[in-house]
């Protein structure tokens, strides 16, 4: 008998190994589905295996924090990811270092841009303080926009869902807003899906060059610093 | 040895976790990880090779990463139902402005550098004729 009893579904989906297999196994398919679209920037990876797993986990009636526990080593395998992210910056170390102005001056424009536009358009269009608050640091990498939420008053979890979302816009739109608008420099293009959506966005600029990936890590982890820095002071004035 | 490498990360994540779980840094473990992994490649003076085989085998699947993460969407579906126009104007509009801001700046202050040299390099010249 096919064990559609709750109770059996509930044993079943403890193990890591359900969690992992179905994570990797829908990166997968999302990685085949964007080549047979011949590379399409709507069909980006991280955007269709999470549609397909929030379908898979409603339809077989688990709960989104079974799937997350069984799953964890995948979101904890993002903390060494991010240390790794030293070895892109390493090997174009020569490069950041001729290019501080650059990445000093995107930093000190695109941060703040980030923060406000977020909290203004949501807070223009009367959203909850609570969605305000936890839309205000998105541009950050998942593991320091929570603790920023919580910091300022936000809902982590929610600013979680969030990050992913800014991470996904920023990888589908990035390449095709700097083309648009002539910029073609590796680093500018790095820089700007680095520090507009971290590290999904450096995972989409990875895939462009080096340069690009070095500099969007880059952009990323300064971003994710001074926001977690100033953030919370800026917050504490109003 | 490509377990050496694992060690290397883990060591330089474990560390960082450290200081920052003890708020001896504000910063998340994982980005003094970053740091601590800068400075000993800095030391080394290269990339040891299995190293630069890990970060490039994992890297290239560094967006699979965050999708348990955005499944929880899942968990907030009537709030995203309910106020769908300011989140996702905020998203996408934020992350454009912020994507179009940021490239720009940095496209001016490259060809501000790239000029400069030019201007240096052709008064080197002037200088040598």
């Amino acid at each position: 008998m096919l064990p559609l009893d709750p109770h059996v579904w509930h044993k079943i989906e403890l193990v890591p190994a359900i969690g992992v297999g179905a994570t990797v196994g829908a990166y997968v398919i999302a990685l085949r589905l964007q080549r047979w679209s011949g590379g399409s920037a709507i069909f980006n990876p991280t955007l269709i295996a999470i549609l397909l797993l929030a379908f898979a986990v409603k339809v077989s009636g688990l709960d989104y924090a079974d799937y997350a526990r069984s799953a964890g080593v995948v979101t904890f395998a993002l903390a060494p990811a991010v240390v790794l992210l030293a070895v892109p910056l390493f090997r174009q170390r020569r490069l950041i270092r001729d290019s501080a102005r650059i990445i000093v001056g995107s930093l000190a424009l695109g941060l703040p841009t980030g923060v406000l536009s977020a909290i203004g358009i949501a807070w223009l269009l009367h959203a909850d303080r609570v969605t305000i608050l936890s839309l205000a640091p998105k541009s950050t990498t998942a593991g320091i926009a929570i603790g920023i939420s919580e910091k300022i008053g936000g809902a982590p979890s929610l600013t979680a869902v969030l990050v992913i979302m800014t991470g996904i816009t920023g990888a589908v739109i990035g390449p095709i807003a700097t083309r648009q608008l002539g910029v073609s420099d590796p680093r500018a293009v790095g820089l700007a899906m680095g520090i507009a959506s971290h590290g999904i966005g450096t995972a989409r600029a990875l895939q462009i060059n080096e340069t690009a990936g070095a500099f969007a890590g880059l952009g990323m982890s300064l971003n994710g610093i001074f926001t977690a820095i100033l953030l919370p002071v800026a917050a504490n004035l109003f | 040895m490509l377990i050496t490498e694992a060690l290397r990360i883990l060591a330089c994540l474990c560390a960082g976790e450290i200081l920052s779980g003890v708020g001896f840094l504000p910063f998340p473990g994982p980005v003094i990880g970053l740091v601590f992994l800068l400075t000993n490649l800095a030391l080394i003076g290269e990339v040891p090779q299995p190293l630069g085989r890990l970060a490039d085998n994992v890297l290239a699947v560094l967006g699979m990463l965050f999708v348990p993460t955005g499944v929880g969407l899942l968990a907030y579906t009537h709030l995203l139902r309910t106020e769908f126009v300011p989140i996702a104007a905020a998203i996408v509009v934020g992350t454009l402005v912020t994507i179009v801001v940021t490239a720009l700046t940095s496209k001016r202050l490259a060809e501000f550098e790239a000029k400069k040299r030019a201007a240096t390099e052709g008064e080197a010249t002037d200088a040598a004729a």
